[in-house]
């Protein structure tokens, strides 16, 4: 009898636990939080962001995260960057995505964000070991370099290149310069200048009054980032750039532009859809497996006979995302 | 461990022990849950199966609303956008000259009209040269609109308007760094350039942003399901997923759906099974496409199937309860009757649970009745078999009297005649003794004293008889005095004793009485120094077999013994050990049972006394 008994109820203690169980799952089935995953930018609304954040935004709705982008003005140091990562932290972020700006302690909060949260880097790896996203940028110069070639017929020689660069430190654009100076090797070109704009601000001068000096004036100019890109392209625009035929890197529809109306001979444009859908892509595994792997993404070079092919189109779709 | 698996053997030995108890309740129980719970899963499955289809059947109809609004809403775009280019080719350019500055304004004034939705409006000559446009701008160096699709399309199908895929507009430059998406809808147009008549091709770039933007919404929140936009060649003109498509993270099966006509169709697409609905649209061809992949249903199925499960278990669990409480309200009566029947069996009581139902109640009724007969015709049995039993102790018993009787009364006879008065005297008080114990008032169950009083009395008569030619002694402790015995169990061993064992002998016969007690058993010896026995006549002695030479009072041995054993079980009697020429030494034993007068009534009836531990198989 009392064997019968203790049976009988723990059949309906084990029925009534299961019950709560398939509540409880209704339940947190309908009231699940998607993980928060943010993202940290200099300038995040700046339009050359524009195909980074419209890779994001499709990632994170491919893979069910909730993605914040900070709303970020431009970083004068680490500190600034930092200040925002805490802020994201504070505000329940589980994953960082950073842009690490170029500076002395960037790695050192990069280190500490990392203890805290899961961290990973996009564009630059700040020489850190975090997982990273981001393009192999050397090669990337040496793409470009066989463009140059390939527009000189396979020779520089007796042609003079200047080399705008953003910041002489950001190993971003070291490496793209190069991976350029080593495919021109052989081209017998010669290097007339290069123009550091970071260390021109510092001196409260334009790269433009620079261009537009007689005194650096080159056959070919090759700008690293978008942002000397477009510089050269306005002043190209503007005629003053002595003939020079303007190659570089850009992420903008600006910098297409130049291309578009013949200011500049072409454009390497990172894929930076593919950078930034890979990152919250990486982060949402991260949450969800713990598997991580670095990611490097390609570019492709836009002139002005093939911008308007209907593949390059989707370049362009990307880059007007706003 | 091991304690462990003790513990789990003895709850499965007790569990298997309620089971064989309750057998009823556990059928019963086991029976109607399996039952329940059969119910309960085809039920389960059938709502589920309805839930599914209504789930199903809700989607489709859902998905085919939105695919006709947005199918209509595309249409009216389009419509609206054939409308401008009519207003264009007969309205503007029929009306005007080719180079009025009329023309232009009017194209203007058209555009404006409809710059929600028109990027720009142009007229080229069937030579590709731009005639008019509308906003007024520069034409790109670089246009070469003579290769454009639209233009070659316009040119190639005169009669017809042309609607492109959706395209980065590269005809005109301004200071903006902008790129606008566009569907151009082209058309051949008649021209008339200072009087004469020609052909130009007239486009109208519409904004691609409004049809991204209704494609947007449709694709708004609704989980894995999409809606897409292809030409009828399979070329994507909106997708969602887009960009992940032209990077190759993932792909489309755009040119097969778009070779479908309308309807609905299920295909298997790397790998997922997905439903795929299709509507072409209007002036274009153009497919509408809504795909549901099957994890889409299972998602919608997932909430359905845990409510399924969940109303399954809670079915069960009242079942359970329900099934217990009407198992027990069965199978309480018949298990109680069940229990009365075992205690009645094993003597714990004798009342028959009379309860329950009326077909319960009758057959507890009727067990009682055949109890009540059986227990009636028992005791009948017992009451006859004791009687029986008497009679046969008193046939025994008679079979003493007559023969010893009529050897004293002629010993008597001897003495009266041979002037021997006194002695004979004697002889009458000493058999009068004999025959007061020998009767003692009918009861069978004498004490040992009693017992002994008359062995001395028959011993005394023996020994007048015989002239004492032989000794006897009688050494019986006074604390076996008060002790049960079967009477006249002594006397004969004595007779036997004089007979077989001192009469004739050379020397003094001698016989000794002697008693004394062993493990509750009490051992009363008879023994004499006669002639003794061989082994084999000692082991027929006790058999009753009627071979064996008897002689004497015609009381033999196997009289005692059996009355011994009748009246205290196998395991008393008597215990023979003889020697020849030495003697023969004859065992009473009996149990402990002191003698009073409810033990002596209890072992009259053929009861042993409550409290005795020895001998109890006799019942």
């Amino acid at each position: 009898m009392k064997a019968g008994k203790g049976a009988f109820i723990a059949v309906e203690c084990v029925l009534g636990a299961v019950c709560i169980l398939l509540i409880a799952l209704m339940l947190t089935g309908k009231s699940e939080q998607k993980p928060r995953v943010s993202v940290v930018i200099e300038n995040s609304g700046d339009s050359s962001w524009a195909s980074l954040r419209y890779g994001m935004m499709e990632a994170a709705e491919d893979y069910d995260v909730d993605l914040t982008i900070a709303n970020t003005d431009i970083f004068f140091d680490a500190e600034d960057m930092n200040s925002e990562m805490q802020q994201e932290m504070a505000d329940g972020a589980r994953t960082l995505i950073v842009w690490p700006m170029v500076d002395d302690h960037t790695k050192q909060y990069l280190d500490e964000a990392s203890g805290r949260v899961q961290v990973i880097t996009i564009g630059s790896d700040a020489d850190s070991d975090l997982p990273h996203v981001g393009a192999d940028d050397y090669a990337l110069g040496e793409k470009l370099a066989q463009k140059i070639l390939s527009d000189f017929d396979g020779s520089l020689q007796g042609k003079t290149m200047g080399i705008l660069i953003d910041n002489a430190a950001d190993s971003e654009q070291t490496e793209r310069q190069k991976g350029l100076k080593a495919g021109l090797a052989k081209s017998g070109v010669k290097y007339a200048w290069t123009l550091n704009r970071e260390e021109l601000a510092q001196n409260d001068q334009d790269t433009e009054d620079f261009l537009e000096d007689d005194h650096y004036a080159a056959d070919v100019i090759v700008a690293l980032s978008d942002r000397d890109f477009q510089e050269a392209g306005n002043t190209a625009k503007k005629g003053e750039l002595h003939g020079a035929v303007l190659y570089g890197f850009g992420s903008s529809t600006a910098a297409v532009s130049f291309v578009d109306n013949g200011e500049a001979a072409a454009v390497l444009v990172p894929d930076q859809f593919r950078m930034g859908y890979e990152a919250v892509h990486m982060a949402a595994e991260s949450l969800e497996s713990g598997r991580i792997r670095n990611v490097t993404v390609t570019g492709k070079i836009l002139d002005r006979d093939v911008i308007f092919e209907p593949k390059n189109q989707q370049i362009l779709y990307a880059l007007s995302r706003e | 461990m091991k304690k462990i698996i003790g513990e789990v053997q003895k709850f499965a030995k007790r569990v298997r022990g309620a089971q064989s108890l309750r057998g009823i309740q556990s059928t019963l129980m086991l029976t109607f849950t399996t039952l329940s719970l059969v119910i309960a899963i085809v039920l389960g499955v059938i709502f589920y199966n309805r839930f599914q289809n209504a789930s199903t059947e809700y989607r489709t109809v859902t998905t085919r609303t939105v695919m006709e609004q947005t199918g209509e809403n595309l249409e009216n775009y389009l419509a609206g956008m054939c409308r401008i280019s009519d207003t264009a080719s007969y309205d503007v350019i029929s009306e005007n000259e080719i180079g009025d500055t009329e023309l232009s304004k009017e194209l203007y004034l058209l555009y404006e009209a409809n710059t929600d939705s028109v990027r720009s409006i142009a007229l080229y000559s069937d030579t590709g040269r731009l005639l008019a446009a509308a906003p007024v701008a520069n034409e790109k160096t670089n246009a070469e609109v003579k290769r454009q699709p639209w233009f070659k399309a316009a040119i190639g199908e005169m009669e017809n308007f042309h609607f492109s895929t959706p395209h980065i507009q590269n005809l005109f430059s301004d200071d903006s760094t902008r790129y606008n998406w566009v569907i151009s809808l082209s058309r051949t147009v008649d021209t008339t350039d200072q009087g004469t008549p020609g052909q130009g091709v007239l486009l109208v770039d519409m904004n691609y942003t409004g049809i991204d933007r209704m494609m947007e919404q449709i694709n708004d929140s609704t989980g894995p399901q999409y809606y897409y936009l292809a030409a009828p060649d399979g070329q994507i003109i909106y997708h969602p997923d887009s960009m992940q498509i032209y990077e190759g993270i993932t792909s489309e099966n755009s040119v097969k759906e778009a070779s479908h006509a309308d309807g609905i169709y299920h295909e298997t697409y790397h790998g997922e099974k997905r439903t795929v609905f299709v509507r072409t649209i209007s002036y274009t061809g153009w497919k509408l496409i809504s795909v549901i992949p099957e994890r889409a249903m299972i998602l919608g199925t997932v909430s359905n199937t845990l409510f399924i499960l969940l109303f399954i278990l809670l079915t069960l669990m009242m079942v359970l309860i329900v099934n217990r409480f009407a198992a027990r309200h069965i199978s309480k009566p018949i298990l109680a009757l069940s229990d009365s029947v075992q205690n009645f069996e094993a003597g714990k009581g004798a009342d028959i649970y009379i309860g329950g139902s009326p077909e319960i109640r009758h057959l507890g009724l009727s067990i009682q009745r055949s109890y009540d007969e059986i227990e009636h015709l028992m005791q009948q049995i017992v009451e006859e078999q004791n009687i029986r039993r008497k009679s046969e102790m008193d046939a025994l018993q008679s079979q003493i009297n007559p023969h010893f009787l009529y050897n004293t009364l002629d010993s008597i006879t001897w003495m009266v005649e041979g002037g021997k008065n006194e002695e004979a005297s004697y002889m009458i008080s000493q058999l009068a003794r004999l025959l007061r114990i020998s009767l003692s008032k009918g009861r069978n169950i004498i004490s040992i004293e009693d017992e002994i009083r008359h062995a001395k009395s028959y011993m005394n008569i023996q020994k007048v008889r015989y002239k004492d030619s032989f000794a006897v002694t009688f050494d019986v402790p006074e604390e076996l005095m008060q002790y049960c015995t079967v009477k006249l169990v002594i006397q004969p061993l004595l007779e036997n004793a004089i007979y077989y064992g001192v009469e004739g002998m050379d020397g003094e016969g001698e016989i000794r009485i002697f008693g004394e007690m062993k493990e509750q058993t009490i051992r009363i010896h008879v023994q004499d120094n006669g002639i003794g026995m061989p082994e084999d006549m000692v082991e027929n002695l006790l058999t009753g077999d009627e071979k064996v030479h008897k002689r004497g009072s015609g009381v033999g041995l196997v009289n005692v013994n059996c009355r011994l054993q009748m009246a205290f079980g196998e395991e008393y009697g008597l215990k023979i050990i003889s020697e020849p020429d030495e003697g023969t030494d004859v065992m009473i034993l009996l149990p402990a049972i002191p003698y009073n007068e409810e033990n002596r009534k209890l072992l009259e009836q053929g009861k042993f006394p409550p409290e005795t531990t020895v001998g109890k198989e006799l019942r």
